[in-house]
């Protein structure tokens, strides 16, 4: 009873806290997307309503051909409710016909909202207000209302517009993405936390903090892809209004363009740096990180992106999401906070209790943090970046790029090709440790018979290959087989064939490298298997020789089980050394021929120190040791080589 | 010297009971024999004593003082293992004086007490040699004399004559008993074998699954064993046990069960039915059951006929293995019985020495022993 | 009794003919390190296009020139040094590790282990230039203390899980006898375990020494200044890039290869016992 609730505690705290986190995000992806919803709207609002205030200051073409250019612009848009645009005090448009031409005066006014509007305007007159101004907002119902003014000169107000218009619909308010996600974690957790019993509270903060990372991340893409859409539906507007100016009045186009250069009433087009008129047939190269916004005429509208506004932008974003998660994180926190209490304080009394062990633990676990650890890590996230050769210069990160190049690149056996390196790694590998194996069991049996002669000094002489220095039977080795010198071709003169040269071909020069390995490997499997034939007890083989076992027999049903629990982590390890064998493939074939056979280590070595290429070396090191990670747990999982080991 | 109190002690190794809330007093100068089936936590008790172990709960009082959280080497005793832990570097002389050098003893108090040990032990010729060159007993001689050496105040023993031949083995119990004779050091003896805790201890302890059954000296525990795992523990061959069914005819009390009859007299057959009992098991040890051919018949004594399976001479005596119906039992008769295998005979039992078992708890029937 | 006495024709035969096998197997394993014999006491520069294992004009021109001509002892004294530290620190850091993951139940235990294990796969190339800037950072670039200390960290997965695997063996009795008999902790360890341990210890030692004596690519990587080289480094190049003086070399690699191997089989007796105690038991 105690025991389920105990560890149904764990998940529904996370439970509890990923929703909590979760609402969070919801709620702001919400904001952040109504927040564009509106900006684009004003902006698609505020650039219709621009060219008629600039028609009203200049008073050119006269009224008739405002309303004229009003009405076309009411008509381009379906999402426009009311137009209204009025000169002094009198309506030059009004989107309903019998107000045309209405005066806003309060003494002549007799309809009740011909009145109200009449107030709402004249005091906009009256307080001169310099900017477009958003009357109302009603998201139920979808639309906004904004005015623009119109001026003379700097101040003075010679009339005034005003827009109904209809808002951006917002779309999926709610990402798919973050809730899968956080489904994805609490079932994670939920399923690993019986294996991590013990660790089950710092494994749920890790998720959470996971969660926040990922929540945050997510929504950060979320935004600057809001704001590219929000860029992209500004700049298609302006070619709408564009079109339509350049249909009814034309002579409009170079001043509306230069009004949004001069950005008097811009702060929802802060992002266009300038924008200027680009009349049809004046070629020109495309402005420099701009965008040309195209009327039907072949006229145009060039924007330019301001940089440095985009970015305060995106900083602003920034800056407002650290906020919501430093307030959402410190909810989490305070959620998860008595928890880790509780556990730091078990932490702490478990140190003291163990305290013996920590000690001697200690000095081994530092060195290898600071010397494994970091490094590995180091080189980890070298991975992800480009790196430069020299060491001051700055790491641009590229993501997963240098994975995708290696395991993308299909050139067909050409040292570039990973697979193909793969393939020579793993052929070297198994030819190796089978060899290691085979020669080493076979020797220690032998060695092991009792009464062999003379095994003792057999014994000795046959680890001496593992007793020299590698560095030096390698480069013995390359001499050997050496194509003039070499012993190897000595010999076979001696038998009357011609020398071979055997770094000329792939074979020979994988036959080399494979001979060498060998000479230098087995005498390890033959110690560990004297060993572990050493331990068998011998009255073992008496029983199975009374209960009738012939010599094969006895070798399949006692040497070999028995040989097993101290030859699988021997073979594991060897497999894992074997396949990271820098020394011989380099000292002895070096590549040759054509870099064909060298193996994963050495390409990366070469990567790293012959082309500099550190973040690809890195990829590479890192596949590498995935390729042996899966190897180790696969293996130990089938061979159970380090059962036991725990108890 | 020193009295061990051990109070409500338990151990729990993760989710296992080993040890259930044990009490327990051995007194100053007693010999206390631990005795119980393999497994039954025995070991983990007196590594509990000696401070190996960390109590899950209880106490446990070494001359009055609670020493729970006090480490092994200072509650002042010493230890022999199963398995002796001689220390294969050091010879035998190194090894017995390792203790003493570790208490910075001055070497010349070393040197008197460790041959002095020796000579007790009878291994003074053995000093220079490494433990790989002792025999087997030699080995438990060290272990010792190891111990005695230091003069403790407990000693712990955990089984150390279980790696012994069965010769050798008797030899050294004598000569620890006679050891504990001259020392009088209050000792902890843990064994699985219960003719040791017979012959050696002035007080022994049933375990089993970590409770102790019954404690008490060693003809008190075999005379009036409390349950039915202890009356079948102590004693050999062990008792032998019967099912039976309580009956009354004519006011008289009987006691049915396969293949025979049994008439119960006096305080037994008061008890009986004072406790209303009906299913009962009884047992009889096997000295209780004679040849009824040289056994005079009378009060206390019923005959009935068996079944003779095995018959087992050992000179002294003989051993009848016997069917009754269904049960199988066995007899410790006269040298002088003629009972042939395959061929019945008649054996009698001495009724007041019959122990009545409940059927449900396995409890004794607890009833005035007349002697 | 009988197989004894007369041991049939057929198994003669067979006897004979695994004789016959080892042996060639062992000539052949032996002869690389003669043929380095015989250049390193050959006067040409180069390999020579024989399989005698007989130079045709015996000198030991090559020895004096590596000896007196180099700084051949300076070079010996800085692999001493470095060989010699590297095992004495790497065996006590692995010993007391080794000590508690093998005695001591403790969290984290388990992780810690197999971090080690895993330590196994991590590709050298990818720490060579992290460890290259720490042990710059450490200001320890041409300094011998910089080779130990990579050197000796590198070697402790290993070792401890050697060890760990041998103290495995090794009865928890004799060091609660000892509790008891009032030794501490720490005595324990030193008096009891350690002494016990020997073959293991001797093997590890060996190992760490190995790594430290042979290993190149970081000391060349590490040492720049040609006083600084350890023997490996020297030697290599010999035959490197700007030389091909298999002669030197060959006497290099005698030389250096003497007391390795001498060490090596010193400890022998010890190898197979230490190095498989640990996993045969179970
Ligand atoms: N360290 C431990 N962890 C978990 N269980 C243990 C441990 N030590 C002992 N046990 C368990 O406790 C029980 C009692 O063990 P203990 O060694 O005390 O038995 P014992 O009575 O001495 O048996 P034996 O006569 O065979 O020596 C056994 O079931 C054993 O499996
Ligand atoms: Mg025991």
């Amino acid at each position: 009873m105690t025991g389920i609730r105990k560890n149904a505690a764990v998940p529904i705290a996370l439970l509890a806290a990923l929703c909590t986190v979760l609402a969070g995000f919801l709620v702001l992806d919400r904001a952040f997307k109504l927040d564009r919803q509106l900006e684009v709207s004003r902006t698609r609002a505020h650039l219709w309503l621009r060219p008629l205030a600039l028609a009203v200051e200049s008073g050119a073409g006269g009224p008739e051909q405002i309303a004229a250019l009003a009405g076309a612009v009411r008509r381009a848009d379906p999402r426009i409710g009311e137009l209204q645009v009025l000169a002094g005090t009198s309506f030059l448009y009004h989107s309903d016909p019998l107000k045309l031409g209405a005066d806003v005066d309060p003494g002549d006014v007799a309809d009740k909202s011909l009145y109200d509007s009449g107030v709402e305007i004249r005091y906009l007159l009256k307080s001169a207000r310099r900017k477009p101004y958003l009357l109302d907002l009603d998201r139920k119902a979808g639309t906004l209302a904004l005015s623009e003014p119109a001026l003379k000169g700097r101040r003075k107000s010679v009339g005034t517009l005003r827009i109904d218009y209809g808002l951006e619909k917002v779309r999926g308010a709610m990402d798919g993405r973050i809730w899968a996600l956080f489904l994805a974690l609490f079932l994670a957790f939920y399923f690993m936390q019986g294996k991590f019993f013990k660790w089950r509270w710092p494994l749920a903060a890790a998720f959470l903090l996971i969660a926040l990372a990922a929540g945050s991340l997510l929504l950060l893409a979320n935004e600057g892809r809001n704001q590219a859409q929000a860029g992209a539906a500004k700049r298609a507007h302006l070619a709408e209004v564009g079109a339509v100016l350049a249909r009814e009045a034309p002579e409009l186009l170079p001043v509306f363009a230069a009004d949004l250069k001069g950005g008097s009433f811009s702060d929802m087009l802060s992002e266009w740096k300038t924008a200027r008129f680009v009349p049809a047939g004046e070629m020109e190269d495309s402005a420099s990180g701009g965008e040309r916004v195209t009327m039907p005429g072949g006229d145009a509208i060039a924007v330019e992106a301001d940089a440095a506004a985009q970015a305060e932008r995106r900083r602003q974003s920034v800056r407002q999401l650290k906020v919501v998660l430093a307030v959402f994180g410190l909810l989490a926190g305070l959620l998860l906070f008595f928890i880790m209490a509780g556990y730091a304080l078990r932490t702490l009394r478990a140190l003291n209790k163990h305290r013996y062990s920590y000690i001697m633990v200690f000095p081994a676990m530092v060195g290898m943090i600071a010397l494994v650890l970091l490094p590995f890590l180091y080189g980890l996230s070298m991975a992800f970046f480009r790196v430069p050769p020299s060491q001051s210069g700055k790491w641009v990160f590229v993501g997963l790029q240098n994975f995708v190049k290696i395991l993308t690149d299909f050139h067909p056996l050409t040292p570039e090709n990973f697979y193909f390196i793969l393939l020579v790694t793993l052929m070297w590998t198994m030819i190796n440790v089978f060899l290691h194996v085979s020669i080493g069991l076979t020797l220690a049996i032998i060695l092991n018979k009792p009464g062999f002669p003379l095994k003792r000094v057999y014994r000795v002489l046959l680890i001496l290959p593992w007793a020299m220095p590698s560095y030096i039977t390698a480069l013995i080795w390359k001499g050997m087989f050496h194509k003039q010198f070499g012993a190897i071709n000595a010999f076979i003169k001696l038998l009357g064939f011609e020398p071979i040269s055997f770094f000329n071909n792939f074979w020979t020069a994988f036959f080399a490298n494979v001979a060498t390995n060998t000479w230098l490997g087995f005498p390890f499997m033959m110690v560990i298997c004297l060993g572990a034939l050493q331990s068998i007890p011998a009255d073992l083989y008496e029983a199975a020789q009374i209960d009738g076992a012939g010599k094969w027999q006895q070798f399949k049903s006692i040497t070999m089980p028995l040989l097993k629990p101290a030859l699988f982590p021997a073979i594991i390890l060897g497999t894992i050394w074997t396949f990271n064998m820098f020394n011989v493939i380099y000292l002895v074939s070096n590549g040759e021929p054509n870099r064909s056979t060298e193996i994963l280590i050495t390409q990366a070595y070469r990567f790293a120190f012959e082309k500099f290429n550190w973040g690809y070396a890195a990829a590479y090191s890192i596949l590498i040791f995935l390729i042996l990670l899966t190897y180790g747990i696969y293996t130990n999982r089938i061979t159970k080589a380090t059962e036991g080991v725990f108890d | 010297m020193a009295e061990v109190v051990l109070e409500n002690v338990t151990k729990k190794f993760g989710d296992v009971t080993v040890v259930k809330g044990i009490n327990l007093q051995i007194r100053d100068g007693e010999f206390m024999v631990l005795v119980g089936p393999s497994g039954c936590g025995k070991t983990t008790l007196l590594r509990l004593v000696a401070g190996l172990e960390e109590l899950s709960e209880g106490k446990i009082i070494i001359n009055g003082r609670v020493v729970n959280q006090v480490p092994p080497k200072d509650r002042d005793l010493a230890m022999v293992f199963q398995n002796y832990a001689l220390y294969p570097h050091m010879n035998v002389y190194d090894n017995m004086a390792f203790a003493l050098k570790m208490r910075k003893v001055p070497r010349a108090e070393i040197d008197s007490r460790v041959q002095e040990a020796a000579r007790i032990l009878g291994i003074e010729k053995l000093l220079e040699r490494k433990p790989k060159q002792l025999s087997g007993g030699q080995r438990q001689r060290v272990a010792l004399g190891r111990t005695i050496v230091r003069k403790p105040s407990v000693f712990l023993f955990d089984e150390p004559l279980s790696n012994l031949d069965a010769k050798l083995r008797g030899q050294m119990r004598a000569e620890i008993s006679k050891l504990h004779f001259q020392l009088k050091t209050t000792s902890i003896y843990v064994t699985h074998d219960q003719v040791e805790a017979m012959t050696m201890g002035s007080k022994i302890a049933i375990v089993n699954e970590g409770v102790i059954q019954q404690s008490g000296t060693p003809m008190d525990i075999y005379d009036t064993p409390v349950n039915k795992f202890v009356a079948g523990f102590i004693g050999s061959p062990p008792m032998n046990f019967f099912a039976a069914v309580v009956q009354e005819e004519n006011g008289q009390t009987f006691m049915q069960a396969e293949g025979f009859r049994l008439r119960l007299q006096g305080d037994l057959a008061n008890k009986i039915k004072v406790e209303g009992l009906k299913e009962t098991l009884f047992g009889i040890r096997p000295e209780n059951l004679h040849d009824a051919e040289f056994f005079k018949k009378g009060d206390g004594f019923e005959v009935f006929s068996v079944q003779v399976e095995v018959v087992e001479p050992m000179g002294a005596e003989t051993y009848v293995h016997a069917m009754a119906g269904k049960n199988r039992f066995v007899a410790r008769v006269t040298p002088k019985t003629r009972a042939r295998v395959g061929q019945a005979m008649q054996l009698a039992i001495e009724t007041v020495k019959i122990h009545v078992f409940d059927k449900q708890t396995m409890n004794a029937l607890r009833w005035e022993v007349q002697k | 009794m009988e197989k004894k006495n007369k041991r049939s024709f057929r198994e003669r035969v067979i006897g004979a003919l695994l004789q016959f096998f080892i042996l060639l197997f062992t000539i052949g394993t032996v002869y690389p390190v003669l043929w380095v014999f015989k250049i390193a006491f050959g006067s040409q520069k180069g390999l020579s296009l024989s399989l005698s294992l007989f130079p045709a004009q015996p000198t030991l021109e090559n020895f004096n020139h590596i000896l007196f001509e180099k700084p051949f002892f300076i070079w010996l004294l800085n692999s001493l040094i470095v060989a010699a530290a590297t095992s004495v620190i790497g065996i006590f850091l692995a010993a007391t590790a080794g000590y508690a993951f093998s005695r001591f139940r403790f969290p984290g235990r388990t992780a810690g282990l197999l971090s080690f294990l895993i330590t196994q796969m991590f590709p050298g190339t990818l720490m060579m230039i992290p460890l290259y800037l720490i042990v710059n950072w450490l200001g320890l670039l041409d300094n011998l203390a910089g080779l130990v200390l990579v050197y000796s960290t590198s070697a402790i997965p290993f070792s401890i899980w050697m060890l760990k695997g041998y103290f495995d063996t090794i009865p928890k009795e004799l060091e609660e006898s000892a509790l008891i008999d009032g030794a501490s902790r720490t005595l324990i360890f030193y008096k009891i375990i350690l002494p016990l341990a020997k073959p293991a210890l001797a093997v590890t030692a060996l190992f760490s020494f190995m790594t430290a004596w042979n290993e190149y690519i970081l000391a060349a990587t590490f040492m720049n200044r040609e006083l600084s080289y350890t023997l490996p480094v020297a030697l290599r190049n010999f035959v490197g890039q700007f030389a091909q003086d298999w002669g030197l070399f060959a006497a290099g690699a005698i030389l250096v290869s003497i007391p390795i191997v001498a060490l090596f089989f010193i400890l022998q007796k010890y190898l197979v016992s230490g190095l498989t105690a640990g996993s045969v038991k179970g």
